[in-house]
């Protein structure tokens, strides 16, 4: 038994009912015939039965547990996805520079680069990236509290 | 005549001349680190092309695209670690040779039969397109919707590990195509309340959470690569190329026409064509047994198959607007975002647009050779770059592009979501592309799924009523059928064995 695909499987089983139920409460066509709610339909009822068979095979006594990725790496991964979040939350805030720094500094520093190798680097990136966007693409990047 | 000069005379642009020197650099680079792959380069090259007018933005994506596709062969040969996933059919088989003293050859064959195969894919792509976009004039929403669902089966069943699971990917990708207005009737679906998706998941913020940020997740799930290249003097690295592609001109020529067809399959892109020219190449030898020793006809073959699905995969994307394969998926994207609409109107409409590709895809082919050299020469600097400093920069660019397109944070949390996504996917063993597949055919099939029903008054039967729509619909069925059928007939097989 394979836990982690009888919960991917369980997972998509429950947004195909999901979807299915949302879909209902959609217009539909004059006369009376499916509208916008046809497609997402069809999707919903694949999405369950894939589920079904991915769930299904997950229950088979010869298939063992084998996540091939060290449970360090699957956090570190993870980690990364919670940078962008910190990105997204604080850029306004702190303007560009400092957030991007900030950020690869982080996870420059997760991926054990001495600091006195991340620091330089992380902030000649972050200048570059400023000056590339900022300067060159004119896209207005917030200035956050060093003003602008 | 005239559109191919114009077409010519865009390539002649020093603004482009320079996009296409820059485009090299970015992929051979991205190429030959491995772990960065062509579409990684591609999806992060996407928010530069916004800035560009469509006809460099289209030749850098070629450039970089087959750029990177041959680096890929440098560190297989070197470190015996394939660069993209499209070296890793022949990697054990280069990095035999390069132990043995070969790596010369190796590499000079790895990139005269890159560049090769690549203009063979670019011959075979004008002809192909040109042809089929006559055909594709006549093709009405049933052919179009059958082409769509082709091709989105054709990628569940190529998947590697679990059709089940690459189902699933591909029912995701067009389920977030549903989100926003539908086309019927303009009804607000899965929305959320979000003012900011009434118009749908923007489609390269999304691209660039799931090529580029799942592809550092990873890159990091990979764990901590070490290696120590192999000393090459890559001196003469031309010596002898001459003589060894002479003797498997055959094989090349195999090799370049199967790149191709893989290529046009919607879903099969050059990493296949490489696992396929290599166990054709072992299956037709006349010396099976130097296989895995070290032997250079698979990599002849791989080499050529390789870079010639890049051209093929560009056939059903030009004409149908269908993607042959992820980078195309990008390249479709980036069409629209341009206001270039791909199917067979694109041909008569701006066929200076087309020449272009074409062209480049030439120009950018014949560069390799000379590129490629050069790459060659500083590989050993290239594969000293820190990945652990090069991934978090890749995510900034991730950040910075996705915000780039409509100034919007709104797109960084799309982009963040999307990563969420193939983080879990990645993490369970989902392949992450088909998902992006669902997500640029998710319109276009159901628009004219739709448009096919109300036409017809719902009547199925007229999905099977002209004959290239009832052809597409029976490969079609076909393709759903075929792993009940196999399995059937396998389990009444093995009955009969233990009776």
């Amino acid at each position: 038994m394979k836990v982690s695909d009888a919960i991917l499987g369980t997972g998509a089983i429950v947004l195909g009912i999901a979807t299915f139920l949302d879909t209902l409460g959609f217009p539909k066509m004059p006369g009376g015939a499916p509208g916008p709610a046809l497609f997402p339909q069809i999707l919903s009822v694949l999405l369950i039965g894939l589920g079904l068979v991915v769930v299904v095979q997950s229950l088979r006594p010869h298939t063992a547990e084998n996540n091939h990725y060290e449970p360090v790496a699957i956090l570190k991964a993870g980690a990364v996805l919670v940078f962008i979040a910190i990105y997204v939350a604080v850029v306004q805030r702190l303007g560009f520079l400092i957030t991007a720094t900030l950020i690869m500094l982080g996870m420059m520093l997760m991926l054990s680069v001495r600091l006195r190798v991340a620091l330089p680097a992380a902030l000649g990136i972050a200048l570059f990236s400023m000056l590339l966007f900022e300067r060159i693409l004119r896209v207005p990047l917030p200035p956050g509290i060093l003003g602008g | 005549m005239e559109a191919a000069l114009s077409g010519i005379s865009h390539l002649a642009d020093p603004a482009v001349i320079i996009t296409i020197v820059l485009a090299s650099a970015l992929g051979l680079l991205f190429g030959a680190i491995p772990g960065l792959t062509a579409t990684m380069a591609v999806a992060l090259l996407v928010p530069f092309t916004f800035f560009m007018d469509p006809i460099p933005a289209l030749v850098a994506m070629v450039t970089v695209s087959a750029m990177a596709i041959f680096a890929g062969d440098i560190p297989a040969a070197l470190v015996r670690i394939p660069g993209t996933p499209a070296s890793a059919a022949y990697t054990d088989e280069s990095y035999k040779m390069t132990q043995r003293g070969e790596g010369e050859l190796v590499l000079g064959v790895d990139v005269v039969s890159s560049a090769i195969g690549g203009l063979g894919g670019a011959v075979c792509l004008m002809v192909a397109a040109s042809l089929l976009a006559e055909v594709a004039l006549q093709f009405t929403s049933f052919e179009y919707f059958w082409m769509a669902a082709m091709g989105l089966s054709a990628t569940v069943m190529v998947a590697s590990e679990s059709r089940a699971k690459a189902g699933i990917a591909v029912v995701l990708g067009l389920l977030f195509s549903t989100v926003g207005l539908d086309i019927t009737l303009g009804y607000p679906r899965f929305t959320f309340g979000e003012v900011e998706l009434l118009n749908g998941i923007d489609f390269i913020p999304a691209m660039i959470g799931l090529f580029g940020v799942a592809e550092v997740i990873r890159n990091i799930l990979g764990g901590e690569v070490k290696f120590k290249p192999v000393k090459v003097k890559a001196e003469n690295i031309f010596h002898g190329v001459g003589r060894t592609l002479w003797r498997y001109r055959g094989n090349m020529l195999r090799s370049g026409i199967l790149g191709v067809i893989v290529g046009i399959m919607p879903g099969a892109g050059a990493d296949i064509a490489a696992w396929l020219a290599t166990a054709i190449s072992r299956q037709r030898s006349r010396e099976p047994e130097k296989f895995g020793t070290g032997h250079i006809e698979p990599i002849v073959d791989a080499g050529t198959a390789n870079n010639s699905a890049l051209g093929g995969a560009w056939v059903p994307a030009l004409v149908f607007g269908i993607p042959g394969d992820s980078i195309t998926a990008i390249v479709i994207g980036v069409l629209f975002m341009k206001g270039l609409r791909p199917g067979p109107s694109i041909f008569s409409e701006h066929p200076d647009v087309i020449y272009a590709v074409y062209f480049s895809f030439i120009v950018a082919n014949l560069l390799m050779v000379l590129f490629g050299y050069l790459a060659i020469k500083g590989s050993t600097f290239i594969l000293r770059v820190p990945r652990n400093i090069l991934l978090p920069a890749i995510v900034m660019f991730c950040i910075v592009g996705a915000f780039a397109i409509n100034n919007s944070l709104f797109d960084v949390g799309v982009m963040l979501a999307m990563g969420v996504v193939g983080y879990y996917l990645e993490v369970n063993g989902v392949p992450v592309a088909p998902v992006v597949l669902g997500l640029v055919l998710g319109p276009i099939l159901e628009k004219n799924f739709m448009f096919s029903m109300i036409k017809s008054n719902w009547d199925l039967t007229l999905f099977f009523s002209r004959p290239v729509a009832a052809l597409l619909g029976l490969i079609t069925i076909a393709l759903w059928l075929s792993p009940i059928f196999p399995r059937l007939f396998g389990r009444s097989h093995r009955k009969a064995e233990s009776a």
